[in-house]
């Protein structure tokens, strides 16, 4: 893939244009230590793809996807990874808010699956004879999905989460619905993250919650990646990192703590709030490179990339107890037209293997810790019941959700299921959604971030728990 | 719990929509009877839901609520009496103000005129005030909990505390330019603050030679939709953006290089203002020329016709869903905008039976689908009397809707209201955050004497005591941190086959930091106000790319010429000052000067060989990287 000759090109997930063009000079060292570069990753999910409802233009290679098409977006958020749709197999952003009070409530780390994920093959409703009539090459097998509450099963590669569904830490929620309508990724993002339907709402639900906790501090929001996602825009302050281990002043060499002295010194008396960020970051900036490593032996249980470096980083936060209630990581390349593949190959599989290990690993490492964490998967929108001539899906509405942590009571299979009859889908023939990923959202930030209102942090919607989380 | 559930306006219990309410900025796909809310009182949109300005509002008003609470009784007679101990009745404004929170009454205008007697000559303090010394006590800088702008003040004209130099020249280089160079300066200087000011605003007299040989080759600047649609097809390929990764180059190109740098801040100004973001698919193909028909052309000429030129350009049509406005269907995006960010501001006491006449004036005005151009269809266009914030249109004919739109247009651009929130959106980009209710005043009068020139309230602005009096008061956005630093260093192009890619470089960079040009995704363009530029990560970010820009990191960029500061300095305390006032027009501060020696690891008077002058990597690069991170780069 080349690179555009006149734009940044797709590297949207590395905060690299500052790395030196050559390495002449000795700035080796402050080379962020994150994913590999998108021109390394594997290609090829996206062919055909109609992502948004803009005019259909068949660019094979030169699709816009490959091309930061939605670049501008992501600074505001909105799209942060959306670049990452169908390219990628797995791109992350991580994004931390932290704060003093957290003591009070979990570390709440959402992942969002950017590109709209096939959820019917993930938590697959083996009961329902219309699933298979309408995916005759990719269902999963009823005898092959590992079986759940309901009749309905986990796709195989995801035998680490549903041992934790035996454990009573996972919980599936299916035909999971949000106010989109258009089923174009940006907009279903949009509307997502801004946990509302008014589009001119400029905050993101995950802000409005830091503000209603009242968290602020030097790790009152802290952003691992090079943009904010729409839903940790807004008032609360934000720090802004693409790894633990970069987080950092670049080019400074083997004088960084001097340098952070000597910036910090500069503002030393002054009465500006300017003064207080400086302070703020000198302080991040220390304590972020005090944070104790990940022993190599519980290192090697993470996949390999973006994903698997994420959580790592998170647990590590966690384990340093920095007060962290929010952490956010975004994993692209669901957008499955075409080779989403079946059970036994394809992209499907290798995404889930990578999730399943990576969450996995997750648990493990924080051992007594995981009491206190609340993981939730989401993504824009799931996809249609039919599989396409590509071996893959298109866009659609519900999904399935899920939630795993120390509080949540797992081993059931939560939300009304509306069935897979033509009537019962949505108009394009997805699942249609029975639950508001808001209630979802709702109950765990009640009960485990001890959050109280949501007027502000979902304008529209009031939450209705499911009862799937216990009080803190 | 849910103590603050009810409307922030009416009081009302907010009650959850039984459907998922439409997205306000959403192409509707159904008729829906917007126009109904002229002769129904069952409008459709009342009750609209809170606004997000009147969201924030309620939480700001909320979190002032909080914090008057908490703030301990005797602050306020502690506050007074050290501005007393200051200098002189005037001071008693800047504790009102400092103590004022929205909602408590304004002084009435005899209080006003008792306590801030604004000084009347243009002449600044000259005196450079050893700042931070004698009032520390008091606030620099007023900020809000919320991210809402700070609201204009009742304050007299004085110079608040501030780190940086009060010297006039580098304070107007510093507000009317991207960044004061040593030339800038110098030239302010040689012909006096009046006659530059003069000779930057006739722009087309002033050559441009730089801009002109780095945008060589820029062929899109400017290129109609009809002309990017021929082009497309075969450029999509190479480069889905060619056209707004062209424009948004330009944008930094004529930012740090432009002769022209008045205009092309006003420029930047008007393109937040009458804001059509880049790289969003709508408008691909609309942009380049919107920036030069609409931005570029009017920037210095009357408001109205800059409003007339965005409101026919296909660019705003199609962004704010004007396509789909009409007589069948209405869409209210462009009609509420054109109230709410164009023309009177949020504010004003408009109501939504407003917002719904503005866009049934609107109906009929649309772009063509194979050219791109605007076009007028008045088969689409709904007839019929309305009235918009007092002003009454027959409307009687479709032929005739373009006509009453242009009065539409000249009516909102001649309006107090529009005068106000253009004047104090000018204020606030060239003389603070919250600038002064009377400075607001006086620039809205020149703007409506005037007939909406802009060039008049731009002379009254930087004639004004309030700008004079401002020093040190803007906090440095992202963009114009870069800028300003790319300045100042004297970058240039480097290596002009990998100019391109630096720029794009760059650009990734201040998209991560929050400001690519033109690249703020909703309507209401880049907040101009410092707290919500205020972050950790954006501290560090931009050390880091100031970092990358001293050390040339970038080969399409130059490498600055640090050797040549530093020339002439034998000691390392001269090559401290010689570089701190290079980069920052005035000298260091003794504690400033201790912190940078002992982040060199020298001495004042340790000799200086000129093989470190030259080669000393900490003093050559990682000095001025420190320093452009300080606050007199990082305010201006």
């Amino acid at each position: 893939m080349t690179r555009p000759a006149t734009g940044p090109g797709p590297r949207t997930d590395r905060q690299d244009a500052l790395v030196p063009d050559s390495t002449s000079e000795a700035f080796l060292d402050a080379l962020p230590a994150t994913t590999p570069g998108h021109d390394q990753r594997p290609a090829g999910m996206h062919a055909g793809c109609d992502c948004g409802g803009d005019p259909v233009v068949d660019l094979g290679d030169d699709d816009p996807w490959r091309r930061g098409f939605t670049r501008r977006r992501m600074v505001q958020g909105s799209a942060a990874m959306v670049a990452a749709l169908g390219v990628q197999t797995v791109s992350t952003r991580y994004a931390f808010a932290a704060a003093p009070k957290a003591a009070d409530a979990d570390t709440v780390v959402v992942i969002s699956l950017r590109g709209g994920w096939d959820s019917l093959n993930i938590v697959v409703p083996t009961f329902e004879d219309r699933y298979y009539q309408q995916r005759p090459n990719i269902a999963v097998p009823k005898a092959a999905a590992l079986a759940l509450d309901r009749g309905f099963g986990l796709h195989p590669a995801l035998a680490g989460l549903h041992k934790l569904y035996g454990e009573g830490k996972l919980a599936p929620v299916v035909a999971v619905g949000t106010p989109d309508t258009t089923l174009s990724h940006f907009e279903a993002m949009d509307t997502l993250e801004r946990g509302t339907a008014r589009s001119g709402t400029p905050s993101g639900w995950l802000n409005r919650v830091l503000q209603a906790r009242g968290d602020e501090g030097v790790f009152s929001a802290v952003q691992m990646g090079s943009s904010l996602p729409l839903s940790l825009a807004g008032d609360a302050p934000a720090l802004t990192m693409s790894g633990v281990q970069s987080f950092g002043l670049m080019g400074f060499d083997d004088v960084k703590a001097k340098a952070a002295t000597a910036f910090a010194s500069l503002y030393k008396g002054m009465k500006h709030p300017l003064a207080t960020q400086v302070q703020d970051t000198v302080a991040a900036i220390g304590k972020i490179g005090k944070i104790a490593p990940t022993p190599d032996a519980v290192a090697k249980t993470y996949p390999g990339g973006g994903f698997g470096d994420a959580l790592k980083d998170v647990a590590r936060l966690v384990k340093a107890k920095l007060g962290m209630t929010v952490a956010t990581i975004d994993v692209g390349g669901w957008d499955m037209h075409t080779n989403e593949g079946r059970i036994d190959g394809g992209d499907m599989l290798n995404h889930l293997k990578e999730i399943d290990q990576g969450l996995s690993a997750f648990v493990a490492d924080l051992g007594a810790a995981f009491a206190g964490v609340t993981v939730v998967l989401i993504s824009e929108f799931g996809r249609t019941l039919r599989e396409n001539g590509a071996v893959g899906t298109d866009h659609g509405h519900g999904q399935a959700m899920l939630v795993l942590g120390g509080g949540i009571k797992g081993g059931n299979v939560y939300g009304a299921w509306p069935g897979l009859t033509d009537k019962a889908l949505y108009t394009n023939g997805s699942v249609a959604g029975r639950t508001d990923y808001r209630d979802v959202l709702g109950e765990v930030l009640a009960k485990r971030a001890r959050v109280s209102s949501f007027t502000k942090i979902f304008p529209d919607h009031k939450p209705k728990p499911l009862g799937l989380a216990t009080a803190r | 719990m849910d103590s603050y559930d009810a409307h922030p306006r009416t009081g009302r219990r907010a009650a959850a929509p039984a459907a998922p309410s439409r997205p306000r900025r959403e192409a509707r796909s159904t008729p829906e009877p917007v126009f109904d809310a002229l002769v129904d009182p069952q409008d459709p949109f009342r009750p609209s839901p809170p606004s997000r300005r009147e969201l924030r509002e309620q939480e700001a008003t909320l979190a002032l609520a909080e914090r008057r609470e908490e703030r301990r009784p005797g602050t306020m007679a502690r506050r007074t009496a050290l501005t007393f101990a200051g200098s002189g009745a005037a001071l008693v404004g800047v504790a009102v103000a400092t103590n004022k929170a929205p909602g408590e009454p304004e002084l009435d205008e005899a209080t006003r005129n008792l306590v801030a007697k604004p000084r009347t000559t243009g002449m600044p303090p000259t005196a450079a005030a050893p700042a931070g010394t004698t009032r520390t006590a008091k606030v620099e800088y007023q900020t809000t909990a919320a991210g809402k702008a700070p609201k204009p003040v009742a304050v007299t004209v004085k110079q608040p505390p501030t780190v940086l130099a009060l010297t006039p020249a580098v304070h107007l280089a510093r507000r009317a330019t991207w960044g004061p160079t040593s030339a800038s300066v110098a030239q302010i200087k040689k012909m006096g603050a009046a006659k530059w000011l003069e000779w930057q605003l006739k722009p087309s007299r002033i050559p441009d030679p730089l801009v002109a040989q780095y945008l060589k080759g820029f062929d899109t600047l400017g290129a109609t939709p009809k002309q990017l649609r021929s082009w497309n097809d075969a450029r999509s390929k190479q480069d889905y953006w060619y056209a707004h990764n062209q424009l948004e180059s330009a944008a930094i190109v004529r930012a740090a290089w432009s002769e022209r740098q008045l205009f092309e801040v006003v420029v930047d100004f008007f393109h937040s203002r009458l804001h059509v973001p880049a790289h969003i698919d709508k408008t691909r193909d609309f942009l380049n020329h919107y920036d030069a028909a609409v931005i570029r052309k009017h920037a210095f000429g009357k408001f109205r016709d800059m409003l007339w030129a965005m409101i026919t350009n296909p660019a705003m049509i199609v962004y704010l869903d004007n396509q789909q406005n009409t007589k069948f269907g209405g869409n209210q995006n462009l009609g509420r905008e054109l109230l709410e960010l164009h023309t009177l501001g949020v504010d004003a006491g408009y109501k939504q039976a407003d917002v719904a006449a503005a866009a049934l004036l609107l109906t009929g005005l649309g772009v063509d689908d194979k050219t791109g151009a605007m076009v007028y269809r008045p088969e689409q266009h709904q007839t019929g009397a309305v009235r918009v914030f007092g002003t009454r249109y027959a409307n009687a004919s479709a032929a005739a809707g373009m006509t009453t739109v242009k009065a539409l247009i000249a009516n909102l651009a001649k309006h107090p209201k529009t005068a106000h929130y253009l004047a104090l959106d000018l204020a606030r980009r060239f003389v603070s955050d919250a600038p002064s209710k009377r400075l607001v005043d006086r620039l809205a009068a020149v703007y409506l004497k005037n007939d909406t020139a802009i060039v008049p309230v731009l002379r009254a602005l930087f004639a004004s005591p309030e700008f004079t009096h401002s020093v040190g008061q803007k906090y440095r956005r992202p963009l114009e941190n870069a800028v300003a630093t790319m300045r100042v260093l004297g970058v240039r192009r480097g290596d002009a086959g990998q100019f391109a890619q630096s720029l794009g470089d760059l650009r990734y960079w201040l998209e991560a930091g929050g400001q690519s040009p033109l690249g703020r995704s909703t309507p209401d363009g880049y907040p101009d106000f410092a707290r919500p530029w205020l972050s950790s990560g954006g501290v560090l970010g931009r050390w880091n790319l100031d970092m990358s820009l001293v050390g040339g990191w970038r080969k399409g960029f130059s490498q600055p010429n640090v050797t040549k500061i530093l020339a002439g300095a034998t000691t390392y305390g001269a090559a401290v000052d010689k570089l701190f006032v290079a980069l920052t027009f005035q000298k260091p501060s003794a504690a400033t000067r201790r912190a940078l020696l002992t982040f060199l690891g020298h001495s004042a008077t340790t000799k200086l060989s000129p093989q470190a002058r030259a080669g000393d990597y900490r003093l050559r690069v990682q000095l001025p990287a420190v320093i452009l991170g300080g606050p007199q780069h990082q305010l201006r």
